[in-house]
């Protein structure tokens, strides 16, 4: 029979999806261990019945809707207004409208494209060099996933058995010092090569952007008084997102027809599908470890190597950053979590917290070559070639492993606030 | 969100050749008419449904319907399911193409056709093992656990019919794909 690491191999040069690469080695080692294959259909069938992964379609419907309703053109108005007189203005208003953005979507690329479509022409016609501009978008585009709500953390805190919302209140800090980190250095750089400001406006403009912005603003509000009033679960948070933004597309900003709808609708499952495939492969795998006792072995691995926290963790950021490099960011979630989150206890290591050494490491992940989303993203919309928006992110990307140093060795900017809300742990 | 309905040429990675994509035929327009209207009608009805669950519970708790919830999951995992075969025919599955890449011309095209058919052989791995879920719970009559105890059956059959449909769209494309005509547009 063929073994798993030579079926993996074979995948690899078919070019197969993730989910089949993960599910078709997952059956290959359930015969092995003489579990039963129908086990397969049942995991799936099991998985996919989950209240808590309602929140994902909804979420990325929201985002959908969000994207092409004119919700993105009003946040970027707010922003404009906010922070675009400061020089490099038209920078820092991806960055601030970006991380409003974030507060509503859940995901890296989706936020990488809205923002790109909107911003791209703009920045070019401001004279902002173009690798810088879409360098700046790619990568503010992964405060999508850092900032709650995110769909990574909604699948990391289903497999890990961890509450979504401490996970979400955890990616809230360090995703604005990501955005603090990012305005620092854009305004460095926009004042030692002279950006462009943006028009100024009137009092009149600024209130009537506000006005304008005050519905798409209101959603992340909504959601976030909804869940931790105690109103709405997570899932239902989403569901209510959803219905704000199609509601808000058709009545408040007119950006959209009905008749568009059908197409966005498919669109936005056919996205969760992708993703709920590879969730419920990496159930297999991960069914299939706890049955051969592996991640006990890890354990019993680091307990005889001697490894402290500090260096397993040094370790894991450095598979982690190497498989990034070739997976996206939710398969990478699914095989390591499984395996990793039964070791962490003993460690010290709260999983709030690497969730959001995880979600870092993933958000870097996307903005490295070969695999890395939001480069693709960025030079489809841009129409540059990939080695020049590569040459545009790479200080972000060095920013990012500054975070990913921050969060990684200082806990507490990831779990004061979740400490602080929802007490220690 | 890293499905290529919103990237879709992004998800399967750095193509260093992209498979041409043929003109999709009547009977794909057909399903993909089809998807959009199936899909769209479950997903606005679990969310109007869901919504009323939320409404309900906080605004009249004395009419409180928990129901809402399980037929929101029925709904929402019937359409997840539905979109597999248009995924797939489209070759619109998260991918990772840093080996394939290496390949060119018609060694590259045989080759993804030959993941095609490792997928569909998943498919049918699901689809067997989905026929002993079914049959289990038809033998125990497994009901839902809200108050409608709703038959698991109506939400298990998701599994077979949505594999059935994705294995006879996969074939369908299979010899375009070693001929070199592409995924489905």
């Amino acid at each position: 029979m063929i073994g798993p690491v030579s079926l993996v191999g074979l995948l690899l040069v078919f070019g197969a999806p993730v989910f089949v690469i993960i599910g078709l080695t997952s059956v290959v080692l359930f015969l092995q261990e003489g579990m039963p294959v129908e086990a397969t259909a049942q995991l799936l069938l099991s998985k996919f019945n989950s209240p808590t992964l309602l929140a994902v379609p909804f979420f990325i419907l929201a985002a959908t809707f969000m994207q092409s309703g004119g919700i993105i053109k009003a946040l970027i108005g707010v922003a404009e207004a906010w922070v675009g007189r400061l020089r490099g203005g038209l920078a820092l208003v991806c960055v601030v409208a970006t991380t409003l953005f974030a507060a509503i979507s859940g995901s890296s690329v989706a936020t990488a494209m809205a923002m790109g479509h909107a911003l791209v022409p703009v920045m070019k016609d401001r004279g902002y060099p173009e690798a810088f501009s879409v360098g700046t978008i790619a990568a503010a585009g992964t405060l999508g996933v850092l900032i709650p709500p995110s769909l990574g953390m909604i699948l990391f805190a289903y497999i890990a058995e961890e509450s979504v919302l401490r996970l979400f209140l955890a990616g809230v800090v360090p995703g604005l010092l990501q955005a603090a980190l990012f305005c620092g250095y854009i305004i460095w750089r926009a004042g030692r090569e002279g950006f462009a400001r943006t028009d100024k406006i009137s009092g009149r403009e600024f209130a009537a952007r506000q006005v304008r912005g005050m519905p798409a603003l209101a959603i992340p509000i909504v959601i976030f008084v909804g869940i931790f009033g105690g109103l709405v679960s997570v899932a239902e948070a989403a569901a209510v997102s959803a219905t704000l933004a199609i509601t808000f597309s058709m009545l408040i900003y007119h950006n959209f027809s009905v008749r568009n709808m059908p197409e966005h609708v498919l669109g936005s499952i056919a996205s969760t599908a992708a993703i709920m495939l590879i969730v419920a492969s990496a159930f297999m795998f991960s069914h299939w470890l706890t049955h051969t006792g592996a991640p006990a072995d890890l354990m019993q691995s680091i307990v005889d190597a001697g490894l402290e926290g500090w260096q397993f963790l040094l370790i894991l950021n450095i598979l982690m950053l190497i498989l990034g490099m070739f997976l996206d960011a939710n398969s990478v979630i699914l095989i390591i979590v499984p395996v990793v989150s039964a070791v962490l206890e003993p460690l010290g290591i709260s999983k709030a917290h690497f969730a959001v050494i995880v979600i870092v490491n993933m958000e870097i992940g996307a903005l490295t070559p070969p695999i890395g989303l939001n480069l693709f993203v960025m030079s489809q919309i841009s129409g540059l070639p990939l080695p020049k928006v590569i040459r545009g992110v790479l200080p972000y990307a060095g920013l990012m492993l500054i975070l990913l140093a921050l969060v990684t060795y200082v806990p507490e900017i990831s779990m004061w606030l979740p400490d602080l809300v929802l007490g220690a742990q | 969100m890293t499905s290529a309905e919103n990237a879709p040429d992004l998800s399967s990675g750095a193509s260093a050749e992209a498979i041409p994509t043929r003109v999709p035929n009547r009977l794909f327009l057909a399903l993909n008419r089809f998807d959009r209207a199936a899909v769209t009608i479950l997903v606005l009805a679990g969310l109007v449904l869901y919504l009323t669950g939320i409404v309900l519970r906080n605004l009249a708790p004395h009419m409180s319907a928990e129901w809402t919830e399980e037929l929101t999951l029925f709904a929402i995992n019937w359409a997840i399911l539905l979109t597999v075969g248009h995924l797939t025919v489209r070759g619109a599955h998260v991918t990772t193409t840093v080996v394939l890449d290496v390949f060119r011309g018609r060694w590259r095209r045989w080759l993804a056709a030959c993941g095609l058919v490792m997928t569909l052989i998943y498919f049918g791995v699901l689809l067997v093992g989905s026929y002993s879920v079914i049959d289990l719970a038809l033998l125990m009559d497994e009901r839902g656990m809200s108050s409608l105890r709703l038959p698991m059956v109506w939400y298990y059959a998701a599994l077979p019919l949505s594999m059935v449909y994705a294995i006879v769209r996969g074939l369908l494309i299979i010899p375009g794909l070693f001929r070199g005509e592409g995924f489905v547009a």
